[in-house]
């Protein structure tokens, strides 16, 4: 989207006002120059620049600075150099001394202000090592130019000093400078974490840049949060390609790039007359598609939960007959009661020598009796439903030897067993919630699947709400820890029973997009970023809030909302791959494939759409 | 209360089922509902003590010698599979209360790990051992799987803190974290007095490095 410009070669790609230039002048103090920023496209490439704007009325001058109109060379020092050289930096016909434009490709480093300490600045270093004088985003826009340039050349952070930005062309031998780059840091204080740069592909070096930022950069003393590098180390290759890393390094955030968001209807639940016409006579499931969407519009009424859910769950599948259900259900309780005798017949001289054995049988026995005992069916002593969570928690253990029990899992199954009451039934549904639903990545061992989510849920806020971004950002937390409990058992705790069945039935739809979850946290917060920013909470004080918000969140706005910014993030043109990534849009310019298997089942039509 | 006002940050680690969320709650609201956990409601109608996921905080005020110093309190998750989470909210703690269960032997070994684990990151975090559950040993002497002198022994190497406490009966706990405030106020580390003040940006200053080896 260019604007006009004067020149009709010029095109301006990016602007940016109140940003400053400080002087210091002789003895009557500072200077604060106000002007905007440029990135303009010229015949020969794109340009930066920058020019002050002289009636611009908040701009802050303190005197006037008499040189303006006369000088079109500026010196500045070389750096490592005690002597001051005139350097032509603009040719401009009209302006200050200050005034500056150069090829974007004569830029070498651009060194940037660290996080928090009040107004950033960016300052240019070109190739001849000309340092320009630090620019001041009084009104903020300096990721949003970062992120501009980007688009012209390759930007990584240096690797000793995170506050210096490395600019590449794009297309040249960029990635065997960045291999010599990465030799020297080899001899450095990094070296631990180049053990296996190497098995990385060369594509993926700006992953590897991003990801020793985070992993080396950050001091560990004063910044007990911020830290990726705990979750993130040894795991270069799960690291997405992140330009948005460098985007927000400010308090003052730009607005999101996204439209605006539309309203979205929600519908009632799906009823047993709506159920039984999907139905046909040998009771297979007719229209899935057109199905799906009523649940996720509206979720199902509780008495259908327990034969609906199943298809959710992928325990049945949706082309079945009931009389292959009925078979298939009966091969499914043999299974189960297969794996259940194997634990069941471990003898105590056995378990002396298991110790995987015990130690879930340990953790089962004990979360089991601290599960949603303040629900009706989980409640008073000696309830028997406990005895039906554990017995199936151990036969999971049979069924995922590998992964075990893991705390969470019993979060997970108390709401399917109210539903479906039967121990088979429960727990070949919890098998599809885990492992069809994808929950298994959460419970690793090594804990990759939510070191993974917390990375994209990062990467989709930066698009989705830089505002919040930044303000995390300026907190130190923008590691997002304190959504770690959403991510891993799916809002469980957040919602009251009643509730996260229905967000769940919604969510196993698979609609409107993959990864639905992110966006729910995204709504989530969206509601608390006024909030959490007037009370300029901390991280500790996130943690407690957001831990505190637990079953006072409205379910069906946090619904709506989300589905709204994923109707936003879809009409983002330039929305990165990574994001369409994350939420299963195709990478083709539009994203929306209205044909193909795939994408009917992964997208999904605007019922009402309220901007028409 | 903002966590951005706390003076002392003290984490508490230890394996699942050790105590530490029961120890949290009796301090911070001095309170306890572990022994009919189907009673136990907040007032948002959960259970007090379902398995900690990620971490929880909490904070108070104690006075110690004349001085107001508001300790920042976070507990952590006791699963392993959640290890790497609780490395992170360890970070710059100033004292740790690693928590093992009297009656659990196997907690104190993971009480040992979590020792090891601060003493190599954590040099300015002063350790206190808190043996929990007491109430369950005190009444029957054989249910005690940690020996208290084993556990003594072990703490004078480390120059750490032991104590017993039972949230149930609150034994020992305001006494431990009287006790962790009050090092804290006599660690003369701490008591450069003045509230840091945030550095501010010298507008004038030209930056001086430019570059660096890359």
């Amino acid at each position: 989207m260019a604007l006009a410009s004067e020149s009709s070669e010029t095109q301006v790609l990016f602007e940016q006002g109140g940003v400053f230039i400080h002087t210091t002048q002789d003895e009557a103090g500072d200077v604060l120059l106000g002007g905007k920023i440029q990135v303009t496209r010229k015949s020969d490439g794109a340009y930066v620049e920058w020019n002050p704007i002289r009636d611009m009325e908040n701009s802050q001058m303190v005197k006037p600075d008499t040189d303006w109109t006369v000088v079109n060379t500026v010196s500045y020092q070389r750096e490592n150099s005690q002597t001051t050289e005139s350097v032509t930096v603009a040719q401009p016909s009209r302006r200050s001394r200050y005034a500056m434009s150069f090829p974007l490709v004569d830029t070498k480093k651009i060194r940037r202000s660290k996080p928090g300490l009040g107004w950033s600045y960016l300052m240019f270093i070109l190739k001849d090592s000309v340092s320009l004088p630090p620019l001041h985003f009084h009104e903020g826009g300096s990721p949003a130019l970062i992120r501009e340039l980007n688009k012209h050349v390759t930007i990584s952070t240096c690797l000793t000093d995170s506050c210096l930005l490395i600019v590449l062309p794009h297309n040249t031998d960029a990635l065997s400078q960045s291999f010599t780059e990465l030799k020297i840091m080899g001899e450095t204080s990094a070296n631990k974490f180049f053990k296996d740069p190497y098995t990385i592909t060369l594509g993926g070096f700006s992953k590897v840049t991003n990801f020793l930022r985070d992993a080396v950069m950050t001091p560990a003393a004063n910044r007990p949060i911020d830290e990726y590098a705990e979750l993130m180390s040894d795991l270069p290759s799960i690291f997405s390609v992140n330009s948005q890393a460098e985007q927000s390094y400010e308090m003052v955030v730009t607005e999101s790039p996204l439209g605006p968001r539309p309203d979205v209807e929600r519908r009632s639940p799906l009823t047993e007359a709506e159920w039984a016409s999907h139905l046909d006579k040998e009771g297979r499931v007719t229209d899935v598609a057109e199905l799906q969407r009523k649940i996720f519009r509206g979720g199902l009424v509780p008495s259908l939960r327990r034969e609906v859910w199943k298809f959710l769950l992928k325990y049945y599948p949706w082309n079945s007959t009931s009389k292959e259900r009925t078979a298939l259900r009966k091969l499914k309780e043999d299974e189960y009661f297969c794996m259940k005798a194997q634990w069941k017949t471990v003898t105590p001289q056995q378990e002396k020598r298991f110790s995987k054995h015990r130690d879930n049988k340990c953790i089962i026995e004990k979360d089991v009796i601290r599960t949603d005992r303040t629900h009706p069916f989980y409640m008073g002593e000696h309830n028997p439903h406990i005895e039906v969570l554990h017995d199936i928690l151990m036969t999971y253990c049979q069924y995922n030897m590998d992964l075990g029990y893991v705390q969470g899992m019993s979060d997970l199954l108390a709401p399917i067993l109210v539903v479906m009451e039967r121990e088979v039934d429960a727990f070949w549904c919890l098998v599809g919630f885990l492992d069809d639903h994808g929950l298994v990545m959460n419970f690793d061992m090594e804990q990759e699947g939510m070191r993974n989510q917390l990375m994209q849920l990062n990467n989709m806020m930066q698009i989705v709400d830089p505002k919040l971004y930044g303000y995390l950002q300026s907190k130190e937390c923008s590691n997002l820890y304190f959504c770690f409990r959403w991510l891993l058992i799916w809002f469980k705790r957040e919602f009251t029973m009643d509730n996260i069945s229905r967000i769940w039935e919604i969510m196993w739809t698979g609609l409107p997009c993959k990864n639905f979850h992110f966006l729910m946290c995204l709504a989530i917060l969206d509601g608390e970023r006024d909030l959490l920013e007037k009370e300029n909470f901390d991280f500790s004080d996130i943690l407690k809030h957001v831990n505190e918000l637990s079953c006072s969140i409205d379910a069906d706005k946090i619904l709506q909302t989300a589905e709204a910014i994923y109707l936003q993030l879809v009409d983002y043109p330039e929305l990165p791959d990574t994001i369409r990534e994350v939420i299963g849009l195709s990478s083709e310019e539009n994203g929306l494939t209205e044909n193909g298997s795939h994408a009917s089942e992964s997208s999904i039509e605007v019922l009402a759409d309220p901007s028409e | 209360m903002s966590g951005s006002r706390v003076d002392l940050k003290v984490v508490l680690l230890g394996k699942e089922y050790g105590g530490k969320t029961s120890l949290v709650e009796r301090y911070l609201h001095d309170r306890f509902h572990g022994d009919v956990p189907y009673q136990n409601r907040t007032s948002k109608g959960r259970p007090f003590y379902t398995p900690t996921i990620g971490a929880a905080f909490g904070a108070k005020k104690i006075e110690v010698d004349s001085r107001t110093v508001t300790m920042g309190i976070w507990d952590t998750a006791g699963s392993e599979r959640y290890e790497a989470m609780s490395r992170i909210y360890y970070r710059g703690a100033k004292a740790a209360i690693v928590c093992y269960d009297l009656t659990d032997g196997t907690s104190f070994d993971r009480a040992k790990f979590w020792v090891e684990e601060l003493k190599r990151n954590e040099e300015f975090c002063k350790i206190y051992l808190s043996g929990n559950k007491f109430d369950l040993v005190e009444n029957d002497k054989s249910r005690r799987q940690v020996d208290y002198h084993s556990v003594t022994d072990y703490a004078e190497e480390l120059k750490a803190e032991v104590f017993e406490t039972s949230s149930k009966t609150g034994h020992q706990i305001k006494e431990l974290f009287f006790k962790i405030a009050q090092d804290y106020v006599k660690e003369p580390r701490n008591n450069d007095a003045a509230p840091e003040v945030p550095k501010t940006l010298n507008l004038t200053d030209k930056p001086k490095k430019a570059d660096c080896a890359c």
